[in-house]
Protein backbone atom coordinates (compact mmCIF):
# COMPACT_ATOMS: atom_id res chain seq x y z
CA UNK A 1 0.00 0.00 0.00
CA UNK A 2 1.34 3.47 -0.85
CA UNK A 3 1.89 6.08 1.83
CA UNK A 4 -1.07 8.06 0.49
CA UNK A 5 -3.34 5.04 0.70
CA UNK A 6 -2.29 4.36 4.26
CA UNK A 7 -2.89 7.98 5.25
CA UNK A 8 -6.27 7.88 3.56
CA UNK A 9 -7.19 4.70 5.39
CA UNK A 10 -6.22 6.29 8.68
CA UNK A 11 -8.31 9.38 7.94
CA UNK A 12 -11.31 7.26 7.07
CA UNK A 13 -11.10 5.19 10.23
CA UNK A 14 -10.79 8.32 12.40
CA UNK A 15 -13.12 10.81 10.72
CA UNK A 16 -16.25 10.86 8.61
CA UNK A 17 -14.71 12.31 5.42
CA UNK A 18 -15.79 11.21 1.96
CA UNK A 19 -12.78 9.50 0.36
CA UNK A 20 -12.78 11.79 -2.70
CA UNK A 21 -11.86 14.77 -0.50
CA UNK A 22 -8.59 13.15 0.54
CA UNK A 23 -6.34 14.32 -2.28
CA UNK A 24 -2.65 15.13 -1.78
CA UNK A 25 -3.14 18.88 -2.25
CA UNK A 26 -5.95 19.20 0.31
CA UNK A 27 -4.95 21.06 3.48
CA UNK A 28 -5.58 19.99 7.05
CA UNK A 29 -7.48 23.19 7.68
CA UNK A 30 -9.47 22.64 4.52
CA UNK A 31 -10.65 19.35 6.01
CA UNK A 32 -11.88 21.23 9.07
CA UNK A 33 -9.47 19.76 11.60
CA UNK A 34 -8.80 21.95 14.62
CA UNK A 35 -5.52 22.04 16.55
CA UNK A 36 -6.54 19.19 18.86
CA UNK A 37 -7.66 17.03 15.92
CA UNK A 38 -4.30 17.67 14.29
CA UNK A 39 -2.31 16.61 17.34
CA UNK A 40 -4.42 13.52 17.61
CA UNK A 41 -3.92 12.65 13.95
CA UNK A 42 -0.16 13.06 14.28
CA UNK A 43 -0.32 10.48 17.05
CA UNK A 44 -2.28 8.13 14.80
CA UNK A 45 0.34 8.58 12.06
CA UNK A 46 3.13 7.75 14.50
CA UNK A 47 1.37 4.52 15.46
CA UNK A 48 0.60 3.57 11.87
CA UNK A 49 4.10 4.13 10.50
CA UNK A 50 6.03 3.30 13.68
CA UNK A 51 7.85 6.62 13.66
CA UNK A 52 8.31 9.53 16.00
CA UNK A 53 7.31 12.86 14.50
CA UNK A 54 9.46 15.57 16.12
CA UNK A 55 7.11 17.98 17.87
CA UNK A 56 8.12 21.30 16.37
CA UNK A 57 10.33 20.61 13.42
CA UNK A 58 7.90 19.64 10.70
CA UNK A 59 5.31 21.44 8.61
CA UNK A 60 2.22 19.47 7.89
CA UNK A 61 -0.21 21.73 6.08
CA UNK A 62 -1.40 19.33 3.42
CA UNK A 63 -1.70 15.61 2.83
CA UNK A 64 1.26 15.89 0.43
CA UNK A 65 3.30 17.39 3.32
CA UNK A 66 2.37 14.34 5.40
CA UNK A 67 3.48 11.96 2.67
CA UNK A 68 6.84 13.77 2.32
CA UNK A 69 7.52 13.98 6.05
CA UNK A 70 6.45 10.42 6.75
CA UNK A 71 8.52 8.95 3.94
CA UNK A 72 11.57 10.91 5.09
CA UNK A 73 11.09 9.92 8.75
CA UNK A 74 10.43 6.30 7.88
CA UNK A 75 13.65 6.07 5.88
CA UNK A 76 15.67 7.89 8.57
CA UNK A 77 14.25 6.19 11.63
CA UNK A 78 13.79 2.67 10.27
CA UNK A 79 17.31 2.75 8.81
CA UNK A 80 18.70 3.52 12.25
CA UNK A 81 16.86 0.58 13.72
CA UNK A 82 18.20 -1.89 11.16
CA UNK B 1 -37.43 30.94 47.16
CA UNK B 2 -38.52 29.59 43.83
CA UNK B 3 -40.16 26.26 43.07
CA UNK B 4 -38.38 23.75 40.82
CA UNK B 5 -39.96 21.48 38.22
CA UNK B 6 -38.60 18.40 36.49
CA UNK B 7 -39.46 18.87 32.81
CA UNK B 8 -37.29 16.35 31.01
CA UNK B 9 -35.50 13.06 31.65
CA UNK B 10 -33.07 10.82 29.79
CA UNK B 11 -31.35 7.55 30.59
CA UNK B 12 -28.84 4.96 29.41
CA UNK B 13 -29.04 1.92 31.67
CA UNK B 14 -28.68 -1.83 31.88
CA UNK B 15 -32.49 -2.09 31.78
CA UNK B 16 -33.15 0.24 28.89
CA UNK B 17 -31.94 3.23 26.91
CA UNK B 18 -35.07 5.35 27.15
CA UNK B 19 -37.19 6.26 30.16
CA UNK B 20 -40.16 4.23 28.97
CA UNK B 21 -38.13 1.10 28.23
CA UNK B 22 -36.26 1.48 31.53
CA UNK B 23 -39.40 1.71 33.62
CA UNK B 24 -41.43 -0.92 31.78
CA UNK B 25 -38.58 -3.37 32.39
CA UNK B 26 -38.43 -2.43 36.09
CA UNK B 27 -42.18 -2.76 36.43
CA UNK B 28 -41.99 -6.19 34.79
CA UNK B 29 -39.22 -7.24 37.18
CA UNK B 30 -36.84 -7.69 34.25
CA UNK B 31 -33.18 -7.68 35.25
CA UNK B 32 -30.25 -6.34 33.25
CA UNK B 33 -27.75 -8.41 35.20
CA UNK B 34 -25.94 -11.16 33.34
CA UNK B 35 -22.60 -12.82 32.59
CA UNK B 36 -19.98 -10.25 31.55
CA UNK B 37 -19.30 -10.06 27.84
CA UNK B 38 -15.71 -8.74 28.16
CA UNK B 39 -12.75 -10.87 27.20
CA UNK B 40 -11.19 -10.40 30.66
CA UNK B 41 -13.95 -12.40 32.33
CA UNK B 42 -11.62 -15.36 32.94
CA UNK B 43 -9.52 -13.29 35.30
CA UNK B 44 -12.45 -12.48 37.58
CA UNK B 45 -14.03 -14.56 40.27
CA UNK B 46 -17.22 -12.47 40.00
CA UNK B 47 -18.32 -12.87 36.41
CA UNK B 48 -21.57 -10.90 36.40
CA UNK B 49 -22.40 -7.26 35.69
CA UNK B 50 -25.20 -4.98 34.57
CA UNK B 51 -23.91 -3.70 31.25
CA UNK B 52 -25.62 -1.06 29.15
CA UNK B 53 -26.49 -2.19 25.64
CA UNK B 54 -24.75 0.80 24.07
CA UNK B 55 -22.62 1.19 20.96
CA UNK B 56 -20.93 4.54 20.41
CA UNK B 57 -21.30 4.32 16.63
CA UNK B 58 -25.09 4.31 16.97
CA UNK B 59 -24.96 7.79 18.52
CA UNK B 60 -21.83 9.64 17.42
CA UNK B 61 -19.59 10.43 14.47
CA UNK B 62 -16.29 8.54 14.38
CA UNK B 63 -14.43 11.55 15.68
CA UNK B 64 -16.70 12.13 18.68
CA UNK B 65 -16.95 8.43 19.46
CA UNK B 66 -13.17 8.22 19.62
CA UNK B 67 -12.59 11.34 21.66
CA UNK B 68 -15.20 10.77 24.39
CA UNK B 69 -14.67 8.18 27.10
CA UNK B 70 -17.66 5.83 27.39
CA UNK B 71 -18.63 7.69 30.58
CA UNK B 72 -19.07 10.93 28.62
CA UNK B 73 -20.84 9.14 25.79
CA UNK B 74 -23.48 7.86 28.21
CA UNK B 75 -23.99 11.31 29.71
CA UNK B 76 -24.20 13.03 26.32
CA UNK B 77 -26.90 10.69 25.07
CA UNK B 78 -28.89 10.85 28.33
CA UNK B 79 -28.67 14.67 28.23
CA UNK B 80 -29.84 14.72 24.62
CA UNK B 81 -32.89 12.63 25.50
CA UNK B 82 -33.67 14.87 28.47
CA UNK B 83 -33.20 18.04 26.44
CA UNK B 84 -35.57 16.89 23.69
CA UNK B 85 -38.02 15.50 26.22
CA UNK B 86 -38.19 18.93 27.87
CA UNK B 87 -38.66 20.61 24.48
CA UNK B 88 -36.49 23.50 25.54
CA UNK B 89 -35.04 26.23 23.37
CA UNK B 90 -33.03 29.01 24.96
CA UNK B 91 -32.12 32.55 23.99
CA UNK B 92 -28.51 33.68 24.41
CA UNK B 93 -29.50 35.52 27.61
CA UNK B 94 -31.24 32.43 29.01
CA UNK B 95 -28.16 30.31 28.29
CA UNK B 96 -26.21 32.50 30.72
CA UNK B 97 -28.62 31.44 33.46
CA UNK B 98 -28.47 27.72 32.65
CA UNK B 99 -25.95 25.17 33.89
CA UNK B 100 -24.84 21.56 34.14
CA UNK B 101 -24.26 19.61 37.37
CA UNK B 102 -23.19 15.99 37.03
CA UNK B 103 -21.99 13.35 39.46
CA UNK B 104 -19.49 10.63 38.77
CA UNK B 105 -17.46 8.35 41.01
CA UNK B 106 -14.40 7.87 38.85
CA UNK B 107 -15.15 9.66 35.56
CA UNK B 108 -12.86 8.59 32.73
CA UNK B 109 -11.08 5.88 34.71
CA UNK B 110 -11.36 3.58 31.70
CA UNK B 111 -9.19 5.94 29.65
CA UNK B 112 -6.57 6.05 32.42
CA UNK B 113 -6.60 2.30 32.80
CA UNK B 114 -5.94 1.94 29.07
CA UNK B 115 -3.13 4.49 29.33
CA UNK B 116 -1.48 2.64 32.22
CA UNK B 117 -1.67 -0.57 30.24
CA UNK B 118 0.07 1.12 27.30
CA UNK B 119 2.78 2.56 29.53
CA UNK B 120 3.52 -0.31 31.88
CA UNK B 121 2.67 -3.33 29.75
CA UNK B 122 3.56 -2.19 26.26
CA UNK B 123 6.25 0.41 27.09
CA UNK B 124 4.50 2.98 24.92
CA UNK B 125 6.68 5.93 23.94
CA UNK B 126 3.75 8.29 23.68
CA UNK B 127 0.17 8.25 24.91
CA UNK B 128 -2.93 9.30 23.06
CA UNK B 129 -2.96 13.14 23.02
CA UNK B 130 -6.52 13.25 24.34
CA UNK B 131 -5.84 11.06 27.39
CA UNK B 132 -6.14 14.01 29.78
CA UNK B 133 -9.33 15.48 28.37
CA UNK B 134 -10.98 12.09 28.11
CA UNK B 135 -10.05 10.97 31.62
CA UNK B 136 -10.77 14.13 33.60
CA UNK B 137 -13.80 13.88 35.87
CA UNK B 138 -15.47 17.02 34.50
CA UNK B 139 -15.33 15.92 30.84
CA UNK B 140 -18.92 14.67 30.68
CA UNK B 141 -20.43 17.84 32.17
CA UNK B 142 -18.26 20.04 29.97
CA UNK B 143 -19.27 18.26 26.76
CA UNK B 144 -22.92 18.83 27.68
CA UNK B 145 -22.41 22.53 28.40
CA UNK B 146 -20.59 22.88 25.05
CA UNK B 147 -23.31 21.00 23.16
CA UNK B 148 -26.15 23.22 24.40
CA UNK B 149 -24.17 26.43 24.95
CA UNK B 150 -25.02 26.60 28.65
CA UNK B 151 -22.88 29.32 30.21
CA UNK B 152 -23.95 29.18 33.86
CA UNK B 153 -22.19 26.96 36.40
CA UNK B 154 -20.81 23.66 35.10
CA UNK B 155 -19.69 21.48 38.01
CA UNK B 156 -18.90 17.85 38.71
CA UNK B 157 -19.58 16.26 42.08
CA UNK B 158 -17.75 13.19 43.27
CA UNK B 159 -19.03 11.57 46.45
CA UNK B 160 -18.86 7.92 45.33
CA UNK B 161 -22.28 6.28 45.23
CA UNK B 162 -24.24 9.43 46.12
CA UNK B 163 -22.49 11.63 43.50
CA UNK B 164 -25.42 12.13 41.16
CA UNK B 165 -28.02 12.58 43.91
CA UNK B 166 -25.75 15.33 45.26
CA UNK B 167 -25.46 16.86 41.77
CA UNK B 168 -29.25 16.94 41.36
CA UNK B 169 -29.80 18.30 44.87
CA UNK B 170 -27.23 21.06 44.41
CA UNK B 171 -28.66 21.91 40.97
CA UNK B 172 -32.12 22.13 42.52
CA UNK B 173 -30.84 24.71 44.98
CA UNK B 174 -29.19 26.77 42.23
CA UNK B 175 -32.64 27.34 40.78
CA UNK B 176 -34.46 27.52 44.09
CA UNK B 177 -32.15 30.24 45.34
CA UNK B 178 -32.30 32.19 42.10
CA UNK B 179 -28.80 31.71 40.65
CA UNK B 180 -30.02 29.90 37.54
CA UNK B 181 -33.30 29.12 35.79
CA UNK B 182 -32.48 25.83 34.10
CA UNK B 183 -30.10 23.03 35.05
CA UNK B 184 -29.20 19.79 33.35
CA UNK B 185 -28.40 17.54 36.29
CA UNK B 186 -27.60 13.88 36.76
CA UNK B 187 -24.76 11.43 36.78
CA UNK B 188 -22.76 8.99 34.77
CA UNK B 189 -20.48 6.02 35.40
CA UNK B 190 -18.67 3.46 33.30
CA UNK B 191 -16.33 1.34 35.39
CA UNK B 192 -16.66 -2.16 33.99
CA UNK B 193 -12.93 -2.50 33.45
CA UNK B 194 -10.58 -5.19 34.71
CA UNK B 195 -8.67 -3.28 37.39
CA UNK B 196 -11.80 -1.67 38.79
CA UNK B 197 -13.65 -4.99 38.85
CA UNK B 198 -10.72 -6.51 40.71
CA UNK B 199 -10.71 -3.58 43.16
CA UNK B 200 -14.36 -4.19 43.96
CA UNK B 201 -13.77 -7.92 44.27
CA UNK B 202 -11.10 -7.25 46.85
CA UNK B 203 -13.23 -5.11 49.11
CA UNK B 204 -15.81 -7.89 49.24
CA UNK B 205 -19.07 -6.09 48.44
CA UNK B 206 -19.92 -7.82 45.17
CA UNK B 207 -22.75 -10.34 44.95
CA UNK B 208 -22.01 -14.02 44.51
CA UNK B 209 -23.37 -15.28 41.21
CA UNK B 210 -26.73 -17.02 41.60
CA UNK B 211 -27.79 -20.06 39.63
CA UNK B 212 -29.79 -17.66 37.48
CA UNK B 213 -27.24 -14.80 37.17
CA UNK B 214 -30.00 -12.22 36.66
CA UNK B 215 -31.15 -12.77 40.26
CA UNK B 216 -27.72 -12.40 41.91
CA UNK B 217 -28.40 -9.05 43.59
CA UNK B 218 -30.90 -9.61 46.43
CA UNK B 219 -31.52 -6.42 48.41
CA UNK B 220 -33.14 -6.89 51.83
CA UNK B 221 -33.20 -10.68 51.34
CA UNK B 222 -31.80 -12.86 54.12
CA UNK B 223 -29.48 -14.50 51.56
CA UNK B 224 -28.14 -11.22 50.12
CA UNK B 225 -24.44 -11.18 49.28
CA UNK B 226 -23.80 -7.73 47.82
CA UNK B 227 -24.30 -5.68 44.68
CA UNK B 228 -23.60 -6.13 41.00
CA UNK B 229 -21.61 -3.43 39.21
CA UNK B 230 -23.60 -1.53 36.60
CA UNK B 231 -22.97 1.26 34.13
CA UNK B 232 -25.00 4.05 32.58
CA UNK B 233 -26.18 7.61 33.03
CA UNK B 234 -29.29 9.61 33.78
CA UNK B 235 -29.90 13.31 33.30
CA UNK B 236 -32.92 15.41 34.23
CA UNK B 237 -33.90 18.91 33.19
CA UNK B 238 -34.68 21.09 36.19
CA UNK B 239 -36.46 24.34 35.51
CA UNK B 240 -38.02 27.05 37.62
CA UNK B 241 -41.68 26.12 38.00
CA UNK B 242 -42.83 29.55 36.82
CA UNK B 243 -40.87 29.27 33.61
CA UNK B 244 -42.05 25.71 33.01
CA UNK B 245 -45.68 26.72 33.50
CA UNK B 246 -45.36 29.80 31.33
CA UNK B 247 -44.14 27.78 28.38
CA UNK B 248 -46.69 25.02 28.97
CA UNK B 249 -44.03 22.37 29.60
CA UNK B 250 -44.89 18.86 30.68
CA UNK B 251 -44.09 18.72 34.39
CA UNK B 252 -43.12 15.30 35.74
CA UNK B 253 -43.10 16.59 39.28
CA UNK B 254 -41.64 19.16 41.61
CA UNK B 255 -38.31 18.57 43.28
CA UNK B 256 -39.04 19.84 46.77
CA UNK B 257 -36.43 18.50 49.17
CA UNK B 258 -32.77 17.59 49.38
CA UNK B 259 -30.89 16.40 52.40
CA UNK B 260 -27.12 16.18 52.42
CA UNK B 261 -25.16 14.91 55.42
CA UNK B 262 -21.88 13.20 56.19
CA UNK B 263 -21.62 10.16 58.46
CA UNK B 264 -18.32 11.43 59.86
CA UNK B 265 -17.82 7.93 61.17
CA UNK B 266 -16.23 5.31 58.93
CA UNK B 267 -15.00 5.19 55.34
CA UNK B 268 -17.18 2.20 54.36
CA UNK B 269 -19.51 1.29 57.22
CA UNK B 270 -22.87 3.04 56.92
CA UNK B 271 -24.15 5.10 59.84
CA UNK B 272 -27.82 5.01 60.80
CA UNK B 273 -27.48 8.47 62.30
CA UNK B 274 -26.05 9.98 59.10
CA UNK B 275 -28.86 8.48 57.04
CA UNK B 276 -31.56 9.59 59.51
CA UNK B 277 -30.22 13.14 59.45
CA UNK B 278 -30.22 13.20 55.63
CA UNK B 279 -33.83 11.96 55.40
CA UNK B 280 -34.93 14.45 58.05
CA UNK B 281 -33.14 17.31 56.31
CA UNK B 282 -34.85 16.48 53.01
CA UNK B 283 -38.27 16.31 54.72
CA UNK B 284 -37.60 19.64 56.39
CA UNK B 285 -36.65 21.39 53.17
CA UNK B 286 -39.68 19.86 51.42
CA UNK B 287 -41.86 21.30 54.20
CA UNK B 288 -43.94 18.15 54.30
CA UNK B 289 -44.98 15.82 57.03
CA UNK B 290 -43.21 12.46 57.19
CA UNK B 291 -46.61 10.83 56.74
CA UNK B 292 -46.77 12.29 53.23
CA UNK B 293 -44.04 10.05 51.80
CA UNK B 294 -45.80 7.42 49.66
CA UNK B 295 -42.86 5.54 48.12
CA UNK B 296 -39.14 5.20 48.81
CA UNK B 297 -36.57 4.12 46.27
CA UNK B 298 -34.02 2.69 48.67
CA UNK B 299 -30.28 2.84 48.30
CA UNK B 300 -30.64 -0.93 48.88
CA UNK B 301 -27.24 -2.15 47.76
CA UNK B 302 -27.82 -5.70 49.02
CA UNK B 303 -24.79 -5.62 51.27
CA UNK B 304 -25.55 -6.95 54.73
CA UNK B 305 -24.54 -3.67 56.35
CA UNK B 306 -26.33 -1.21 54.05
CA UNK B 307 -29.72 -2.86 54.00
CA UNK B 308 -29.78 -3.26 57.75
CA UNK B 309 -28.70 0.34 58.43
CA UNK B 310 -31.10 1.76 55.86
CA UNK B 311 -34.00 -0.22 57.30
CA UNK B 312 -33.16 1.04 60.79
CA UNK B 313 -32.86 4.62 59.55
CA UNK B 314 -36.25 4.51 57.81
CA UNK B 315 -37.84 3.07 60.97
CA UNK B 316 -36.23 5.71 63.12
CA UNK B 317 -37.55 8.56 60.96
CA UNK B 318 -40.99 7.21 60.08
CA UNK B 319 -41.85 5.15 63.17
CA UNK B 320 -44.86 2.84 62.71
CA UNK B 321 -45.61 4.54 59.39
CA UNK B 322 -42.43 2.91 57.99
CA UNK B 323 -44.34 -0.37 57.67
CA UNK B 324 -46.91 1.19 55.37
CA UNK B 325 -44.56 2.74 52.82
CA UNK B 326 -43.70 0.68 49.73
CA UNK B 327 -39.91 0.66 49.53
CA UNK B 328 -37.99 -0.89 46.69
CA UNK B 329 -34.42 -1.39 45.63
CA UNK B 330 -34.37 -1.30 41.85
CA UNK B 331 -30.67 -2.20 42.07
CA UNK B 332 -32.01 -5.77 42.10
CA UNK B 333 -32.52 -5.24 38.35
CA UNK B 334 -30.26 -2.44 37.06
CA UNK B 335 -27.35 -3.17 39.38
CA UNK B 336 -25.32 -0.55 41.19
CA UNK B 337 -24.47 2.34 38.90
CA UNK B 338 -22.24 3.93 41.57
CA UNK B 339 -21.87 7.63 40.68
CA UNK B 340 -24.88 7.40 38.36
CA UNK B 341 -27.05 5.46 40.82
CA UNK B 342 -28.74 8.44 42.47
CA UNK B 343 -29.81 9.94 39.15
CA UNK B 344 -31.00 6.64 37.70
CA UNK B 345 -33.00 5.93 40.86
CA UNK B 346 -34.47 9.43 40.92
CA UNK B 347 -35.71 8.79 37.38
CA UNK B 348 -37.18 5.47 38.60
CA UNK B 349 -38.90 7.31 41.45
CA UNK B 350 -40.35 10.01 39.18
CA UNK B 351 -41.60 7.35 36.75
CA UNK B 352 -43.16 5.50 39.69
CA UNK B 353 -45.09 8.72 40.33
CA UNK B 354 -46.02 9.07 36.67
CA UNK B 355 -47.24 5.48 36.30
CA UNK B 356 -48.56 5.17 39.87
CA UNK B 357 -46.55 1.97 40.09
CA UNK B 358 -43.98 0.91 42.66
CA UNK B 359 -41.33 -1.16 40.91
CA UNK B 360 -40.39 -4.30 42.83
CA UNK B 361 -37.35 -5.49 44.70
CA UNK B 362 -37.48 -8.26 42.13
CA UNK B 363 -35.20 -10.77 43.83
CA UNK B 364 -36.42 -10.62 47.41
CA UNK B 365 -37.46 -14.18 48.25
CA UNK B 366 -36.08 -14.96 51.70
CA UNK B 367 -37.23 -12.47 54.31
CA UNK B 368 -34.74 -11.23 56.87
CA UNK B 369 -36.28 -10.70 60.33
CA UNK B 370 -34.09 -7.63 60.73
CA UNK B 371 -35.28 -6.15 57.44
CA UNK B 372 -39.02 -6.33 58.01
CA UNK B 373 -40.47 -3.43 56.00
CA UNK B 374 -42.55 -3.57 52.82
CA UNK B 375 -39.92 -3.90 50.10
CA UNK B 376 -42.42 -4.69 47.30
CA UNK B 377 -40.98 -8.20 46.89
CA UNK B 378 -41.14 -9.97 43.54
CA UNK B 379 -43.76 -8.03 41.66
CA UNK B 380 -44.52 -4.39 40.98
CA UNK B 381 -47.49 -2.82 42.68
CA UNK B 382 -49.79 -0.90 40.33
CA UNK B 383 -52.79 1.38 40.68
CA UNK B 384 -51.30 3.25 43.63
CA UNK B 385 -52.07 6.77 44.70
CA UNK B 386 -48.56 8.18 45.01
CA UNK B 387 -48.19 11.88 45.61
CA UNK B 388 -44.72 12.20 47.11
CA UNK B 389 -41.71 9.97 46.53
CA UNK B 390 -38.25 9.84 48.05
CA UNK B 391 -34.96 8.48 46.74
CA UNK B 392 -32.11 7.55 49.09
CA UNK B 393 -28.45 7.58 48.13
CA UNK B 394 -25.65 6.69 50.52
CA UNK B 395 -21.98 6.20 49.85
CA UNK B 396 -18.51 5.04 50.76
CA UNK B 397 -16.94 8.05 52.37
CA UNK B 398 -20.21 8.72 54.17
CA UNK B 399 -21.88 11.41 52.06
CA UNK B 400 -25.64 10.81 52.19
CA UNK B 401 -28.09 12.44 49.79
CA UNK B 402 -31.87 12.19 49.87
CA UNK B 403 -34.21 13.71 47.24
CA UNK B 404 -37.97 14.22 47.48
CA UNK B 405 -40.27 14.74 44.49
CA UNK B 406 -43.90 15.78 44.70
CA UNK B 407 -46.58 15.26 42.09
CA UNK B 408 -47.41 18.57 40.43
CA UNK B 409 -51.03 19.49 41.00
Amino acid sequence: MSTLERIKKLFLSNFDFPEERLRPEVTIEGLGLDSLDKIEFMFALEQEFDIKIPDREVTLNSIQDMIDVIERLVSEQHMKKS
Amino acid sequence: MRRVAITGMGIISPTGNSCEEFFSNLAAGKSGIKRISSDFVDRLSTKIAAEADFKAEDHFSKKIARTLDRVSQFASVAAKQAWHDAGISLTEEEKKRSGVYLGTGMGGARTLENAYEQVYKHNAKRLHPLTVVMAMNNAAASHISIEYGLKGPCLTFSTACSSSAVAIGEAFRQIKHGYTDIMLAGGTESLLTLAIFMSWESIGTLAIEAEDPSTSCKPFSKDRTGFVLGEGAAVVVLESLDRAKKRGAHIYGELVGYGSTADAAHITKPSVEGQVLAIQAALEEAEIDKNDIDYINAHGTATVANDLAETQAIKEVFGQRAYQIPISSTKSMHGHLLGAAGAVELVASVLALKHQTAPPTSTLTVSDPECDLDYVPGQARTGLNLKTVMSNSFAFGGTNAVLIVKKHE
